[in-house]
């Protein structure tokens, strides 16, 4: 299985693959010219990642994200949830600050869309 | 000497050698002239006092001989046998006068031991005869010398009055039998010996006569050499010890006057402190005499120094001239190429490369000035290239630029005009005036043009207000606001407009077909739009509100109440087209205020870590400005997000509008 690793840019988030926890970790703020271009290499790969593996945690830091970003989550989401329904061991972390609570009105409305285990934490740093 | 240039290092160098060499010279030729001068100093002392003493035995040894011979002549023997024979009387007077004229002195004396008579002649006188008398002590030598010697003897005589120093030849005559018959000689004058030997006139040397005793006999001062002879003590006499200061040169003399005196060794040669004056004293025996000459050489007058002074400046001349030698050659070959390499760099650090420098040898120096020359060629070259280069790339860029710029100012010309289309869409005040009895609109796209759309139409007797969000910015988000305005005027048009959420459900199929998304296979790209849409009947005072993605603040004066929309927004690929908006129903009487506000607001990064505004503090400034005129109230929203936004870039378009009835 390939990995995937994005490095983080102003307008870009991290996106980095941990085979060992078998976790895959956005972080950053997201507001490309194009999101669309900018996900689809992430929704490939979370695609065929969930044809092979068994448990996935998407770990999401991200304090900022434009409405076209918002659509191409909640793609991944669909993906994930239909893994779940297939079995697999989805799942989801939204670390957000407290100072910055639009984080988590937007971790709220993602929320709303899963039915596979979705956690909120607060960053503690 | 770091800081010193190489000439005047090297002038230090070659002075201090100069200095040190000159230095090593001196003290190797004073070693070598000392040595010298000590060696010749031991010779001549040598040669001195054995030529002193053969000079003065040559004399006394003749006259020994002569008077040897006298005493053994046979005429005289015959007349003594027969004293009183006067034919043999004169023969012998005859002979003694040959004698007599043979002597040095032209003096002779004989005295006969049978009659006691004693003959004396010299150069004036003729022979005279005299009675020896044992009782007279001027005649007591006779005696003495009949008595202790068998041969001859040698008597010293010195007279003070007339200053004379004799030596006394006294040969003891035997018969044929060998019996003691009488005593003849002569006596010579050795005075002038002897003055010339103490005065031998050369610089720093000078003779001493002593005796066993050491007791002066003859010296260039001649007082020392009278006082001796009158004195009549032997203790008193002034010996050649007194005149020593040092008591271990006073030894050492006395051990070689020793040891010469008993013939062990016939010259002693060694240095003395003689009067407080460096010599080298030269000890010979004068057996026949008794005496020892000692010869002194003052160190210091033999040979001076100065006697080398030529050598030793021939010597540093030689050297100054070597050393001046090296000098100017090193300056020819090294510091004279080596300043013109200097300056010639110098001319290089100051930008101009275009330099020869001459080669004068065939050297070190000459391969360094070679190696410079084709260096400063190369430097030369590659900087004219560079220039040519830079200037050529300089060209390119200004053009490149000049074009950029071109593009730049259509590409602005022309979202500037995009912008002035997308103003048109929009409502214009008056139509506002007219609804609202206070309103603002704060319309603010983060470009030039944006995806925000507010939109406002009055139709039987209604008023149709939305603010509109679509998917994403600047000119594709403006695309997305003429669609969207198309499309809802068209709704409009078509359905009854006091039910909003009809409207919203019309506008989602219809954006779904219009933009072509919801194909098969399609290309990810999905845009659609969040919405609040309110329907107002100025009459009634009331409104239907109908959201997708965006809220109502109904702010009376003691609340404010946040109306949400519904989450299913409009347009989206995934949107359900059969979704059904909700509407809701707002009374809107006096004091009551509604603010409709895109996202772009919450999200506006700024504040200390770059976060989002957020409905808080969006909440806080609701309360804090409700008192305040709407117009008012827009400024001051505007300012509040600038001030939160401080020096960040704006992240997506914002629009708020608030109105009352």
């Amino acid at each position: 299985m390939e990995t995937i690793s994005i490095q983080q840019t102003g307008s870009t988030p991290q996106v980095l693959f941990d085979p060992l926890t078998s976790t895959l970790c956005l972080l950053g703020e997201s507001y490309p010219e194009n999101s669309f271009d900018f996900y689809t290499p992430v929704v490939s790969w979370l695609k065929s990642a969930l044809q092979e593996l068994s448990v996935l945690t998407l770990d999401i830091t991200i304090t900022y994200m434009n409405s076209s970003s918002t659509k191409c989550i909640l793609d991944l989401l669909d993906i994930m949830e239909e893994a779940y329904s297939r079995g697999v061991a989805t799942s989801i972390i939204w670390r957000y600050d407290r100072e910055n609570p639009r984080s988590y009105v937007l971790a709220e409305e993602f929320l709303e869309e899963v039915t596979f285990p979705f956690e909120i934490e607060v960053l503690t740093k | 000497m770091g800081n010193f240039t190489l000439r005047t290092k090297f002038v230090v160098v070659i002075s201090t050698v100069f200095i040190v060499a000159t230095i090593l010279l001196l003290l190797t030729l004073s070693g070598v002239t000392a040595r010298i001068i000590n060696d010749f100093a031991v010779r001549v002392a040598s040669k001195q006092t054995v030529n002193d003493r053969n000079k003065i035995l040559a004399v006394i040894d003749r006259e020994v001989v002569l008077a040897q011979k006298m005493a053994d002549d046979t005429v005289l023997k015959k007349w003594f046998a027969s004293s009183d024979d006067p034919a043999l009387r004169n023969s012998a007077l005859e002979q003694l006068e040959s004698y007599r004229r043979l002597f040095r002195d032209k003096s002779y004396f004989v005295s006969m031991d049978s009659t006691l008579h004693y003959y004396v002649a010299n150069k004036t006188e003729k022979p005279t005869m005299a009675l020896l008398k044992p009782e007279n002590p001027a005649d007591k030598w006779y005696f003495e010398t009949m008595n202790t010697v068998d041969t001859f003897a040698l008597n010293l005589d010195y007279n003070a009055a007339i200053r004379q120093t004799k030596v006394w030849i006294n040969v003891v005559m035997h018969d044929g039998q060998g019996k003691k018959i009488g005593i003849c000689g002569s006596g010579i004058d050795i005075s002038s010996f002897l003055h010339e030997i103490v005065h031998s006139g050369e610089k720093g040397v000078s003779t001493i006569l002593i005796d066993r005793h050491g007791v002066i006999q003859a010296h260039e001062n001649q007082s020392v050499v009278e006082k001796n002879a009158l004195e009549r003590l032997e203790s008193k006499k002034t010996t050649i010890y007194s005149l020593i200061k040092e008591a271990s040169a006073v030894e050492e003399l006395q051990r070689a006057v020793q040891t010469v005196s008993a013939e062990k060794q016939d010259v002693i040669t060694f240095p003395l402190n003689y009067g407080g004056k460096q010599t080298i004293a030269s000890v010979s025996f004068m057996r026949d005499i008794g005496w020892i000459n000692v010869v002194l050489v003052d160190v210091s007058h033999v040979l001076q120094f100065n006697n080398f002074l030529p050598i030793i400046l021939v010597s540093v001349l030689a050297l100054l001239v070597v050393i001046v030698v090296i000098g100017f050659q090193m300056n020819r070959m090294v510091l004279v190429p080596l300043n013109l390499l200097t300056t010639a760099s110098q001319r290089m650090v100051e930008g101009d490369y275009l330099i020869t420098v001459p080669v004068q040898h065939d050297d070190e120096i000459g391969a360094l000035t070679r190696s410079f020359n084709v260096m400063a060629t190369t430097v030369h070259n590659h900087t004219a290239n560079l220039e040519e280069n830079v200037r050529l790339r300089t060209i390119e860029l200004t053009s490149a630029n000049a074009q950029l710029e071109i593009s730049q100012q259509l590409i602005t010309e022309s979202l500037l005009y995009a912008r002035v289309i997308q103003s048109s869409i929009l409502p214009a005040a008056d139509l506002f005036e007219r609804a609202f009895a206070q309103w603002f609109v704060f319309y603010k796209p983060c470009d030039i043009v944006g995806g925000d759309l507010y939109w406002l139409r009055e139709t039987d007797g209604r008023i149709l207000l939305a603010v509109i969000d679509c998917t994403g910015h600047g000119v594709p988000g403006a695309f997305m606001t003429m669609t969207v305005n198309s499309v809802l005027n068209h709704i409009v048009d078509t359905v009854s407009i006091d039910d909003p959420s009809r409207i919203l459900a019309e506008m989602n199929c219809l954006l779904q077909k219009t933009l072509h998304l919801r194909q098969e296979g399609g290309s990810m790209v999905d845009a659609g739009l969040d919405i609040a849409l309110c329907s107002i009947d100025p009459v009634q005072r009331t409104l239907i509100f109908s959201g997708a993605g965006i809220s109502l603040y109904v702010r009376s004066e003691d609340s404010i109440d946040e109306i949400k929309g519904d989450r299913q927004r409009v347009g989206y690929r995934a949107s359900d087209t059969n979704f059904c908006y909700t509407n809701h129903t707002v009374t809107i009487g006096t004091g009551i205020t509604c603010y409709a506000v895109t996202d772009g607001f919450f999200d506006e990064g700024g504040g200390e870590k770059g976060y989002g505004f957020g409905n808080d503090r969006f909440n806080e400034l609701l309360k804090l400005h409700a008192h305040l005129p709407l117009q008012k109230q827009g400024e001051l929203f505007e300012q509040a997000i600038s001030t939160w936004r401080g020096t960040r870039k704006q992240r997506d378009d914002i629009t708020m509008i608030g109105f009352s009835l």
